[in-house]
């Protein structure tokens, strides 16, 4: 998502536009949530950081919408254009979420197919934002993205433009229907939401950062948005590949010597994934894991 | 000149490459680490005819940066947050040096626990150790500001380190419009560092503002504008 900001914000920049791209990495860690956020004016931009009244918010995993962490929804009004990357209907996420801008959505389905071609989502999401701000034209948009992935090569270039020029094409009938929203004054701002806590002795308010030897109680499962699910029919028991690997150590082996995931304190980075050697390791959206959990299905 | 899209890390970079530093002692820390990594990147393809050398600490990294502006060399380095107090002690010693150099700071909260958001406590811990301070609040204002920081730590009516700051996290990853001035404009408003009387001997440590062939400094000389 930083690329398809950089690519949004130089497509703007080429366009004549004072703008402002960044990237926020939340716990920098794979696995976790990031966002990134493009500022576009005519007139110089002397507010900085993360944005509070979006115009435009694109959601380029539609798992995402239920972790509280990723924070979607934050700053959503009626004004806000909302597009959800997603193989649901526009109307299913509008009810579901009960928000009242317009929600367009994007075909997912090439990312289902082949896990492979997610990569390109930040290409396909600076493709359809180019056409729904209505400012920005075919040729600035294919110049952005030769300019940001110039050190990439030609194939992953051509690759990226034809992924943004499809949802550039498919959103036509809507350009320019994300507008700007009302300048909001320094003092609108809502003031931060003060608790007051009761003074704590740093053992009882703290242990986790106090104590020692007590990461097993920081429960860092709940970071994580896809799951890596072992499947034993395919797991020849090699050299524990998948558990060297684990930045967390997560994976321990088991008395049959197979190895077995700590769901508690995996954070979903697909390190494993990528380096079994068997390809034994699938993964799975998080929120399809808790419906097949809850149906009595062995996930 | 050239107007393109840079993150103030970027600029940073920019400004120490403009500025044609000869030595950069660094040591890692986010947000700043995009700094060093960019004029690495530079060093390594022949874009920058520099020095680079990776320090054990950021305590080790000022004294090498006080150590090789007191010889006469044009030094830039960077760093953050906890890197910043851990070469504190430094800090107040190398402003004692006057010896003229320029540190990126980026601000970045304090620990514990560890913070991954803007503060500027780190900043202000240093606020009077001597060393000159310029806060900047675009991008611009930080590549501007490097070689301002240059030409004013390097004059011999001042002779002090500076740090230039920038905010964590919002102007260190943000990309905005920068003007990257020509070499040509830059070399005439910051031409190479003459260390004139500095001289370096350790059997014969002196201040590297002490000048030894002109006329002691005055208050009216201190305060003429530059």
């Amino acid at each position: 998502m930083k690329t398809a900001s950089r690519i949004l914000g130089t497509a703007f920049f080429l366009e004549g536009f004072e703008v402002q791209d960044a990237p926020r990495y939340g716990a920098e860690r794979r696995g976790a949530p990031i966002f990134a956020y493009v500022r576009a004016s005519r007139k110089a931009i002397n507010e900085r950081g993360i944005i509070r009244r979006p115009d435009l918010v694109i959601v380029a995993d539609d798992t995402l919408v239920p972790v509280p962490v990723a924070g979607v929804l934050i700053g959503v009004t009626e004004h806000t254009v909302l597009l959800i990357n997603s193989n649901e209907k526009p109307e299913v996420w509008k009810d579901r979420l009960n928000v009242s801008g317009q929600v367009l959505t994007l075909p997912a389905a090439a990312e289902e197919e082949d896990r492979l071609e997610v990569r390109f989502v930040g290409a396909t999401c600076a493709g359809a934002a180019a056409r729904l701000v209505g400012v920005i034209s075919r040729a600035s948009l294919v110049q952005a993205i030769r300019d940001e992935l110039a050190h990439l090569g030609a194939t992953t270039i051509d690759k990226n433009l034809a992924k943004a020029l499809e949802p550039y094409d498919l959103v036509a009938s809507h350009a320019g229907s994300v507008t700007p929203g009302q300048e909001v004054r320094a003092d609108a701002y809502q003031n931060p939401q003060w608790v007051e806590l009761p003074f704590e002795d740093a053992r009882v308010s703290a242990p986790a950062i106090h104590a020692a030897a007590t990461s097993k109680k920081v429960k860092t499962g709940l970071w994580r948005t896809m799951r890596p699910v072992i499947c034993y029919s395919r797991c020849k028991r090699c050299w524990w590949v998948c558990s060297t690997f684990c930045p967390d150590g997560a994976i321990s082996l088991n008395h049959e010597g197979y190895p077995q995931i700590d769901y508690e304190h995996c954070k979903g980075c697909m390190v494993c994934l990528a380096q079994c050697p068997r390809h034994a390791i699938q993964a799975i959206p998080e929120h399809e894991t808790e419906a097949k959990t809850s149906a009595g299905e062995e996930v | 000149m050239k107007r393109t899209l840079l993150t103030g890390n970027g600029a940073a970079a920019w400004g120490a490459r403009l500025a044609g530093v000869d030595y950069v002692p660094a040591f890692p820390i986010t947000p700043q680490t995009e700094i060093i990594e960019t004029i690495a990147k530079w060093i390594d393809v022949g874009e920058m005819d520099c020095r680079m050398v990776t320090l054990d600490s950021e305590h080790s990294m000022i004294t090498a940066a006080g150590a090789a502006a007191a010889t006469g060399v044009r030094v830039f380095t960077a760093t953050s947050s906890q890197g910043l107090l851990y070469g504190m002690e430094m800090i107040y010693t190398v402003a004692g040096w006057r010896a003229p150099f320029v540190m990126v700071n980026v601000s970045r909260g304090l620990s514990a626990p560890i913070t991954l958001e803007p503060d500027h406590n780190d900043i202000l811990a240093a606020r009077d150790s001597g060393f000159l301070q310029i806060h900047c609040a675009t991008c611009q204002e930080v590549l501007d500001s490097i070689l301002m920081a240059y030409r004013l730590a390097e004059d011999e009516r001042v002779r002090l380190p500076a740090i230039v700051n920038m905010d964590g996290f919002y102007l260190s990853f943000t990309r905005e419009p920068v003007e990257i001035p020509d070499v040509e404009a830059v070399t005439c408003f910051l031409p190479p560092f003459d260390p004139e009387n500095i001289c370096f001997r350790a059997s014969a440590p002196v201040s590297q503002a002490w000048r030894s062939s002109a006329a002691p400094l005055t208050l009216t000389s201190v305060t003429k504008p530059i």
